[in-house]
């Protein structure tokens, strides 16, 4: 029970790994349940058969586990996360307006039991919220375990009291560390563990052109937790030639992953993974002079400063950075992959396809009650897969 | 003249207009009948019952009349400053300053109501890409590409951080299409963790010190700005005065709402008291005449309480309110199906607390803004609607959603449950939107439904 688990990039794992601790990157499921590091599902399979008792919605207004799931059949086991292991679902209360991400992450969360903590940042409102929610019902599902600690991420990022507020708020987490079992790291040890982290992010880097858009997402999001060297991690190929294209927006679920799979076999090559877990939000590289004089100013400057989004007041460094991408990679398309009721994501579409020099294809997404409570599958703004592909694939033949 | 108290129709206003003035009235610059409100766009009116005192009257009109007071201020040379999302801070330092009048335009989110959809925000805001998966705020985005309904401010702020992401993305958009904004950040608040000062904040809730110096900071920034536009300075000794005004109004405030909230008999309808609550946010671009208001509404709802008159019957059952009503009308529902509120909490309470002015100006704003309900989690707001529920003796609570409100999504699921866990009494959470004409039936029966489920409570 070392795991810190967290799904922000605005969380270093340096900083978990420097206290001894292990971070896990958490892409939830949108059934609720929870990938370990990255997701493995591919688009050719079969949505995952249900559940032999499958949730029930709780009753109007109540947190309370769901009718059927607590003496005889604990909600919380087994802890193999198997598609089977089924989290208790929200109230049908919480569904209306709960953007599809926060609520599988909530539902990720509450299905954990390996965690020792799950880390949430202010950066969305929703998660936000989320924090809250779990912090009230998480005790109670884990026998008071798997605390939740909410990591205060400021909006504003130009003056020195925000970034003071972000490197005050890693001590604060280094502390609630410390508290789960963790050991305050000297200077020395955290500039080490920088720096691997660092090796591990270049040598990632390097490795892009080589992996296909799902490869290069699935290291990336392994790399969130323990550094490790860049690995095979099965599936497609990268395609040789076809038509660059970005993607863009907030983070994904699973099943989301499957679009990185869609825009390659519809005759793309994803050059530049902009999402929340993607290249965008790896941190700034760390100076070495500056971390000698003070490492964790500078982790905190290199995650604060370095890493452009959408939800920053004001934004301008996440076209600033678009920009300089898209350009330097010769991206010929954009996609939006967003979530409906994410008010930060939706406002950018309309700005993204007046500022993009290249076409930009909306893919939104809601997650329909049934596909969260059924299966795993892919289901998105027409609830189907083969709507989404079919948009990508138009936008394949207009590219072209 | 009968001088019953009773809800009216803006029809039957007329007449009780004529009554009034024939009886001595006397108004205030911005007074009149309620129908030119009609004439000139404001058809939601129709729809509406309403209170027939003059206080309530000269309300009224002091609402509907915020426009032309903005742009009378404009004309006059004064700075306009436009306060987003902190409802209720930052305007008491713009107030402080003589030549400054401040406004807070995320209040457009009304307009859609008042005028049913005549002014055409929504579509605006529809076609710059803000739809009606956001709040109805996005009202306000279609008000400043418009111009006519205000003026544009000099000086526009806004509070970010732990604020509901719909007015973060609009604001955002506002500043694409040109208009400058100062972002502050206001924090999640926490509780202090073991080793950190504690700071006891209005209303009841704590924070460590070190964010109540953070958000200190941030105000110094807007100080510096509004000193800036408004080309004088903002002295602790300004706002020391400032602070005192505004805890004035919020004291007569609290005093009108104690006197509602309490009386055996309901002394003012909702609705009124709704609008008078609202002006605590920016005193409707008139601190001086704020005052005026509620010092009238509190002459009237006292003699009321005195004389045991009230507008409604004196069983009705007493209903606590979470969140404000995007359509007014529904405030009439609840007491057309037998309700009366005996509680509100409208995502300002910070703004309902007096301000301490035994502190240095800042550090009390500071804490003024932290003690913000949406600031912090919502079991801390749940908590306090707990308390203020159970010390007004509530029967039920209705949680009005925002449609599209980030912080709606969830805040309702724990507000409603810990209410259901302490007080036991029943909680309905419905959604309202701009006009809600369409979806009357529905919630007509479920208001009637949480009544008769109270009112059965009583027999037991």
């Amino acid at each position: 029970m070392n795991e810190i688990a967290h799904c922000s990039p605005f969380v270093p794992p340096e900083w978990i790994v420097a206290h001894g601790l292990r971070p896990r990157w958490l892409t939830p499921r949108a059934n609720g349940g929870l990938s370990a590091a990255a997701p493995s599902a591919r688009v050719d399979e079969p949505p995952m058969a249900p559940a032999d008792n499958p949730p029930v919605l709780g009753g109007r207004g109540s947190l309370s586990a769901p009718e059927g799931t607590r003496a005889d059949n604990p909600p919380m086991a087994p802890a193999d996360n198997s598609p089977a292991d089924r989290s208790p679902m929200l109230p049908t209360d919480v569904v209306q307006g709960v953007c599809p991400y926060a609520r599988a992450f909530v539902q990720a969360a509450l299905a954990d039991t390996q965690a020792a903590a799950i880390v949430v940042t202010t950066a969305c409102d929703q998660m936000r919220h989320a924090a809250g929610l779990l912090a009230d019902i998480s005790p109670r599902k884990h026998n008071g375990r798997c605390p939740v600690f909410l990591l205060n991420v400021p909006s504003t990022w130009r003056t020195a009291a925000a970034k003071r507020l972000y490197r005050d708020e890693l001590k604060r987490f280094g502390r609630f560390l410390v508290e789960l079992g963790g050991k305050s790291p000297s200077p020395a040890q955290l500039a080490r563990v920088m720096l691997d982290h660092q090796r591990a992010r270049s040598a990632l880097r390097e490795t892009r052109e080589r992996l296909s858009g799902r490869q290069f997402a699935e290291a990336i999001a392994a790399l969130r937790g323990q550094p490790t060297p860049p690995r095979d991690t099965g599936g497609a190929p990268p395609p040789s030639g076809g038509i660059p294209l970005a993607i863009v927006g907030g983070p994904l679920l699973e099943a989301d992953y499957a679009i990185l799979d869609l825009i390659e076999q519809a005759g793309g090559r994803l050059v530049l993974n902009a999402t929340e877990g993607g290249e965008r939000t790896l941190p700034a590289d760390f100076d070495r002079q500056r971390i000698d004089d003070d490492p964790l100013r500078e982790l905190a400057d290199a995650y604060f400063t370095g890493i452009p989004d959408a939800f920053r007041r004001p934004n301008t460094e996440l076209y600033e950075w678009l920009g300089r991408e898209m350009a330097a990679r010769d991206v010929r398309g954009v996609l939006l992959r967003r979530y409906v009721w994410c008010d930060i994501w939706h406002a950018e579409l309309y700005k993204l396809k007046q500022w993009s020099p290249v076409p930009v294809l909306d893919t939104s997404a809601f997650y329909e009650d049934s596909a969260l409570r059924e299966d795993n599958a892919f289901h998105d703004g027409a609830g189907s897969l083969a709507h989404t592909a079919g948009r990508i694939e138009t936008f394949m033949e207009i590219l072209k | 003249m009968n001088d019953a108290a009773k809800r009216i129709t803006v029809d039957q206003w007329d007449r009780r207009y004529d009554e009034l003035r024939a009886a001595g009235l006397h108004e205030p610059d911005y007074g009149g009948p309620l129908r030119r409100h009609v004439d000139g766009g404001d058809r939601r009116l129709r729809s509406l019952q309403m209170d027939n005192s003059a206080a309530s009257l000269r309300l009224w009109n002091f609402l509907l009349t915020e426009e032309d007071r903005l742009h009378r201020a404009k004309a006059e040379g004064k700075r306009i400053v436009g306060t987003m999302k902190d409802l209720g801070t930052v305007p008491i330092m713009a107030y402080s300053l003589n030549n400054v009048v401040a406004f807070y335009p995320d209040g457009a989110w009304w307009i859609p109501c008042i005028t049913e959809h005549g002014a055409g925000l929504l579509e605006i805001a529809d076609s710059l890409g803000i739809d009606d998966s956001y709040c109805p705020v996005r009202a306000m985005l279609g008000a400043f590409v418009l111009q006519t309904r205000f003026p544009i401010p000099d000086l526009l702020t806004c509070s970010v951080g732990a604020t509901c992401d719909d007015v973060s993305a609009i604001a955002q958009r506002l500043c694409d299409l040109g208009f400058p904004i100062l972002w502050w950040e206001v924090p999640h608040r926490r509780p202090p963790d073991t080793g950190e000062t504690p700071v006891q904040l209005p209303g009841g809730f704590s924070a460590p010190e070190s964010q109540v110096t953070f958000v200190k900071s941030e105000l110094e920034r807007v100080r510096d700005a509004l000193e800036a536009d408004a080309a004088q300075p903002l002295t602790d000794e300004l706002l020391r005065t400032g602070i005192w005004r505004a805890n004035r109004v919020r004291r007569r405030l609290g005093e009108l709402r104690r006197l509602c909230f309490t009386a055996k008999v309901c002394p003012l309808p909702a609705l009124e008291l709704l609008i008078a609550e609202m002006l605590i946010i920016h005193f409707c671009s008139d601190q001086n005449e704020t005052i005026e208001v509620l010092d009238d509404l509190w002459a009237e709802v006292t003699r009321r309480v005195q004389e045991g008159i009230g507008v409604l019957s004196a069983d009705a059952v007493r209903v606590f309110w979470v969140n404000p009503v995007a359509d007014l009308r529904v405030m009439n529902l609840l007491e057309d199906a037998g309700g009366r509120v005996c509680g509100t909490e409208y995502l300002f309470s910070h703004a309902l607390d007096p301000i301490p002015e035994d502190l240095p100006p800042m550090e009390a704003l500071a804490r003024t803004a932290l003690a913000d309900p949406m600031v912090g989690s919502s079991a801390d707001r749940a908590d306090r609607i707990c308390a203020d529920a159970g010390r007004f003796g509530a029967e039920a609570l209705v949680i009005s959603r925002i449609p599209g409100a980030s912080h709606c999504a969830m805040e309702g699921t724990i507000i409603g449950e810990m209410v259901r866990n302490r007080l036991r009494i029943p909680v309905l959470e419905i959604e309202v939107p701009p006009v809600a004409d369409s979806m009357e039936p529905t919630l007509r029966t479920r208001l009637e439904a949480l009544v008769e489920t109270a009112t059965h409570r009583r027999l037991r």
